[in-house]
């Protein structure tokens, strides 16, 4: 144990510091760098697709056709789901996790370092593609922009596109080889570079929800591989998989996609519930109510993720047993979602609380992504289902889940430790600002949403009947309102990590941190733990497991 | 060669296993994408 452990011979060169700036970005091995490099990629992507966001409210803000015309309006809500799931969402969680996972279980760096500089460049690349055929029309008029047949790409709509069909086909390839990847590599850090001593159930609660995320991802991007290849075949080899003019079947498509993409939803929101299973400890003072109960939850989570993907589906028609087993199955999902949100509760109840900028995400997590949830369970009802299905409330249902949850949940895990990555605090009263403008709005914009469901209003439309012009008003206001605010963030993160502006933190960061991350430096050395660290029980953020 | 490249290297002892769990998670990932083109040469 004591003997001396780099992690290879390949990046002996980063010891001497001297690297060139491409040297450093471009060809980087250091889970720390490429953690910020899918960072501020994942940054980028989210002011791109939410550009794409104010498009579509800009466009409903009245009824009737004023700005973008209905083709347009179509790739505006096809190409924002895209960007925000695979350019946003999936790429902050994997750069949280290179930069957190080595740090948090004594790792020199993660298991396969060239693995993970591929893994990051493969996704400028990737979403140069997808972005391109829109980017083409936009800018110079050229061909018929990008696809429009929602992000499910579901048949025989998706193939009505034009060549746009393969750039988004390779470009969900390429993103998909990225993230399988990432997943490889978090598993193989956290099975085999644990520093001796920390157990599988003494690890911090994020490394266990992104483990369990990485079997997911394992698991299900190939699915999504398959199912967009076979349309690739569909649209330019003459396969009829999909196509039943020659004997294939649609609805194969969406049972292929959605055992995919339910799964990927969870994989959207279980580092969210690690993250937050980090903070609120932190800020309550009190170990983590339930630490074994929420590693079984979990686990329960991702188990049940497989077996409920029909329920995005049950108006297709399917026989009645099919929808019983379904609709059970995703309220089963309510069980170990509901031990994870009282044990939080319970982790607060009698603590002693302050409301530091991360605390306040990670509260504003746990409330509204609850609300995001329960919308979720009247969803599973079956014969609710059929009333709201492709409504805006399932819009509001699934931007509850993925902005006040694993957005919210991002937030929350950069103003953590943004701290300790730039080794200076940032400006709290700004961050405050963030939080409190982001959460009114947010609701501004997203309740109305599931009035406008329940009234009738379908979801991807850019016109809609009078009835539901006041909701659309309120509901693109806050959409202004909620994109404007993250401007502070954007300036808090250029603040801290470009110009150095704050006071210093210190090792620890906020008064009551507890685990090994913590006991580095801030920022870290370039190199953290060469020599694995003697680790003592009580330093952990979970040493009593009896919790 | 500058002195930083002729240091002596140093290889984890816990690469090997991890590589190893590398590869074993990646052909499982790549078995699930190959199973959709087994099951359609054998349906064709």
């Amino acid at each position: 144990m004591a003997e001396h452990a780099t992690h290879d011979t390949h990046d002996d060169h980063h010891d001497d510091h001297q690297q060139s700036f491409f040297q450093r970005w471009f060809c980087s091995t250091n889970h720390k760098d490429i953690g910020t490099l899918y960072l501020l990629f994942s940054l980028l992507m989210f002011f791109v697709g939410g550009f794409m966001a104010l498009v579509i409210r800009a466009e409903l803000f009245v009824p009737g056709l004023q700005l973008v015309h209905p083709e347009f309006f179509n790739q505006m809500t096809t190409m924002h789901a895209l960007v925000m799931i695979f350019g946003a969402v999936m790429p902050a969680f994997v750069g949280l996790a290179n930069w957190m996972i080595p740090m948090m279980i004594g790792a020199p760096d993660m298991a396969l370092p060239r693995m993970n500089n591929w893994s990051f460049w493969i996704l400028p690349f990737a979403f140069t593609m997808l972005l391109l055929p829109l980017a083409q029309y936009v800018f110079f008029g050229v061909g018929a922009g990008g696809p429009a047949g929602g992000w499910t790409l579901y048949p025989p709509l998706s193939l009505q596109g034009g060549n746009n069909v393969a750039f988004t086909i390779f470009a969900i390839h390429m993103m998909g080889i990225s993230s399988i990847m990432g997943a490889i590599n978090v598993i193989a850090t956290i099975l085999n570079m644990r520093a001796p001593g920390m157990d599988l159930l003494k690890m911090p609660i994020f490394c266990w929800t992104w483990l369990i995320t990485a079997f997911l991802l394992i698991a299900v991007m190939p699915v999504l591989a398959g199912a967009v290849t076979m349309l690739l075949t569909d649209k330019f080899f003459l396969t009829n998989f999909f196509n039943a003019a020659g004997g294939g079947d649609p609805v194969m498509y969406q049972h292929i996609f959605w055992f995919f993409g339910h799964p990927e939803v969870y994989i959207m929101i279980l580092p969210a519930f690690g993250i937050v299973s980090e903070i609120i400890p932190t800020f309550a003072r009190k170990p983590l109510f339930g630490y074994k109960a929420m590693v079984y939850a979990t686990a329960s989570i991702a188990f049940l993720s497989f077996i409920v993907w029909a329920h995005h589906m049950f108006t297709v028609g399917m026989p009645l047993g099919g929808e019983l087993f379904f609709m059970y199955a995703t309220m089963l999902i309510a069980v170990p979602t509901g031990v994870k949100v009282f044990n939080w509760a319970s982790t607060m109840w009698k603590s002693s609380m302050t409301f530091e900028t991360p605390m306040l995400f990670a509260i504003g997590f746990v409330i509204l992504f609850t609300i995001g949830g329960l919308s979720g369970l009247m969803l599973s009802i079956v014969p609710a289902d059929f009333q709201y299905h492709d409504t805006y409330f399932v819009v509001a249902h699934f931007h509850y889940v993925l902005v006040t949850g694993s957005i919210f949940a991002i937030m929350a895990a950069t103003y953590y430790w943004l701290p300790k990555w730039t080794g200076v605090m940032y400006n709290e009263a700004l961050g405050k600002w963030h939080f409190w403008l982001s959460t009114v709005f947010v609701n501004v914009l997203f309740f109305p949403q599931h009035f406008l469901g329940l009234a009738g209003m379908p979801r991807r439309i850019p016109d809609y009947n009078v009835a539901f012009a006041d909701f659309n008003m309120i509901s693109s206001i806050g959409a202004f309102g909620f994109g404007l605010s993250q401007l502070i963030f954007a300036w808090i993160v250029i603040q801290c990590a470009f110009m150095g502006k704050g006071a210093k933190a210190s090792n620890h960061v906020w008064e009551a941190t507890k685990g090994l991350e913590w006991t580095l430096a801030s920022p870290p050395p370039h190199h953290s733990f060469t020599t694995p660290p003697v680790i003592d029980d009580k330093d952990l953020a979970h040493g009593d497991v009896t919790h | 060669m500058s002195p930083t490249k002729s240091k002596p290297k140093v290889t984890d002892p816990r690469r090997p296993a991890a590589v190893r769990t590398a590869i074993l998670v990646g052909l499982v990932a790549f078995g699930i994408y190959a199973a959709f083109f087994v099951r359609a040469i054998l349906n064709s």
